[in-house]
């Protein structure tokens, strides 16, 4: 089998199938955006052009979802970011061995909890009546909190979740990236008379940079895509405090309105968003290897 | 040397207070399912208690999570196995062989995991209702593919390029054809990687809640669905029949990630 028979064989069948499964959504929801069409509705599919994407601009609803999703995006990527770079170069510095790849398990458990258990499990744990959170607050003098009802920072309680699973998993990452930093690297930074700070500051993270950029950006794209947690915790509310993007082309598309069409029309924005972001990234990546 | 020992006990606090963090919730949705109904809604939360396994009796006498623990794995083992099949040489093909439009199908390939999950819902939500398809196993399972390959594709890419080419220049040499290449000796020497990239796939399959929540209602339900589906239930939310799935639906994934930890280093490298 020559190279090219190679290709034929395996490439060729693989990429008629993605071709299939990419596009054909995609041309369906292009389509379908351009109409005017209702589940619910006996009426037929009425041809209204652009009018969908109109109607979406006006909406306040969604202006409100859009800015949801914005710092939903900004509160998760920003929080388990933060507590991955602070976190790990800590248990680096204190632990060793066995304790280490101990720690290093731990924290990769909660990321692989599925989304919807974790869900759960901190409905439960919030719960302003039965909640074990509110029952330590007690101990100290605050609450209880509604934590899920208030539309003020109900949005941070559903993000503290996301940002135990992503922020201990990314302490993971980074522990990982530290263990392979060169050891001359750190030597020579050491000969100079730098001190932890300024070792890791101006050499370490310099170091593991280029392989912690993909971490950030994958983390950025998965939280551009959230349904489950906002889904299981406040399905939205209070009001439409905690209403996402995807949560509310849920609602009008899927769940009770039956709109396909206004729904579509919402899910193409959204990727166009997700392909010029990627887009930014692919390219500063390409940049970053060079 | 005292002042030393005194700031590295509260570093160790400090280190303890965040694995209790990481961990304390997870030990709770499980112990929480070992109480019994009036125990898991009496405040204050109890800590010591009589454990009962009423709950996993209960869910376990129920045919739909029954259904849905079965469905789960013949989704995932489906999918995962459609996945490698298709994903697997085609990785080796980018990895390995030049042409024109390598890297552009490659950025096609990553987008095809970062689709909104809405964007691709809808669509195949009416093609398989049309095709009466809606609600059944096969149907999921190809959608999934989507997810299965692109992922499986784009994670063995970097590990097929680190597989020494003298090796494969050699075989080549041999006489070896192209597909002797790959199947004995690129494929070996990358099956650390692979089977990585295959616990990483099958949890992220195993997990996912939103397409199938959307495709499957009862027949193909799934266990992540079935475990959400007892919420709605009733008016009192069944607590611990939920913290009880929700643990069996677990399970895979932590047993995974034990291996998932070993197998993280190979694909994340400085140098």
């Amino acid at each position: 089998m020559t190279k090219k028979q190679f290709f034929l064989v395996f490439f060729i069948p693989t990429f008629s199938i993605l071709f299939f499964l990419a596009f054909y959504p995609l041309s369906n929801a292009i389509y379908l955006s351009l109409y005017d069409w209702d589940l619910r509705s006996p009426a037929p599919m009425r041809f209204i052009g652009l009018q969908n994407y109109q109607r979406m601009f006006a909406d306040p609803r969604f202006i409100n979802s859009l800015k949801v999703s914005l710092s939903w995006l900004g509160i998760t990527v920003g929080g388990s970011i933060l507590l991955g770079v602070i976190l790990a170069p800590i248990i680096k510095e204190y632990t060793k061995g066995k304790f280490r790849s101990f720690c290093l398990f731990l924290f990769i458990i909660p990321a692989v909890l599925p989304r919807i258990g974790a869900a759960y499990m901190w409905r439960l744990m919030y719960s302003p009546s039965i909640g074990v959170i509110n029952y330590f607050l007690n101990f100290i003098g605050i609450g209880p909190i509604r934590f899920l009802d208030n539309p003020s920072f109900a949005i941070f309680s559903v993000a503290i979740i996301d940002i135990w699973q992503w922020g201990f998993l990314v302490t993971a990452l980074t522990m990982i990236l530290l263990e392979d930093v060169p050891r001359e690297a750190i030597e020579a930074g050491l000969m100079e008379g730098a001190n932890k700070w300024q070792l890791y500051r101006y050499i370490i993270f310099p170091i593991i940079i280029p392989v912690f950029l993909p971490i950030l950006f994958i983390k950025m794209m998965e939280s551009l895509r959230t349904f489950d947690f906002i889904f299981v915790l406040t399905a939205g509310g209070p009001g439409i405090a905690t209403e996402t993007l995807d949560m509310y082309a849920y609602w009008q598309g899927i769940g009770t309105a039956g709109r396909v069409s206004y729904a579509s029309s919402m899910s193409i924005f959204m990727l166009l968003i997700t392909i010029v972001i990627m887009s930014i990234i692919w390219k500063t990546l390409a940049k970053w290897r060079d | 040397m005292a002042r030393l020992k005194k700031k590295n006990i509260i570093i160790y606090i400090v280190i303890g207070i965040i694995l209790f963090i990481a961990v304390a919730p997870i030990a709770w949705m499980v112990i929480s399912s070992f109480k019994s109904r009036v125990d898991i809604i009496s405040y204050p939360p109890k800590f010591i208690f009589s454990p009962v396994l009423e709950n996993y009796a209960r869910i376990l006498a129920r045919e739909t999570l029954l259904r849905s623990i079965k469905n789960s794995l013949t989704v995932v083992l489906a999918s995962l196995s459609l996945g490698f099949i298709f994903g697997v040489p085609t990785a080796y093909v980018f990895a390995r062989l030049s042409f024109r439009g390598n890297a552009d199908l490659r950025f096609f390939v990553l987008t095809l995991r970062f689709m909104p999950p809405v964007a691709v819902v809808i669509p195949f939500f009416i093609l398989w209702l049309r095709l009466r398809l809606l609600d059944r196993v096969p149907s999921l399972v190809v959608t999934y593919l989507l997810i299965t390959i692109s992922v499986m594709i784009w994670l063995t890419i970097e590990c097929f390029k680190r597989v020494p080419i003298e090796y494969e220049e050699a075989a080549l040499l041999e006489g070896c054809t192209q597909f002797q290449i790959f199947y004995k000796i690129a494929l070996p020497i990358t099956l650390p990687s692979l089977l990585g990239m295959t616990i990483f796939t099958f949890i992220l399959i195993w997990n996912e809640f939103f397409l199938a929540f959307v495709l499957t209602s009862s027949r193909a339900i799934t266990m992540p669905v079935a475990s959400a589906a007892f919420a709605v239930v009733g008016m009192e939310v069944p607590w611990g029949q939920i913290c009880a799935s929700i643990t069996l639906l677990s399970i895979p994934p932590f047993i995974l990630a034990y291996f998932f930890s070993k197998f993280l280093p190979y694909f994340f490298k400085v140098r």
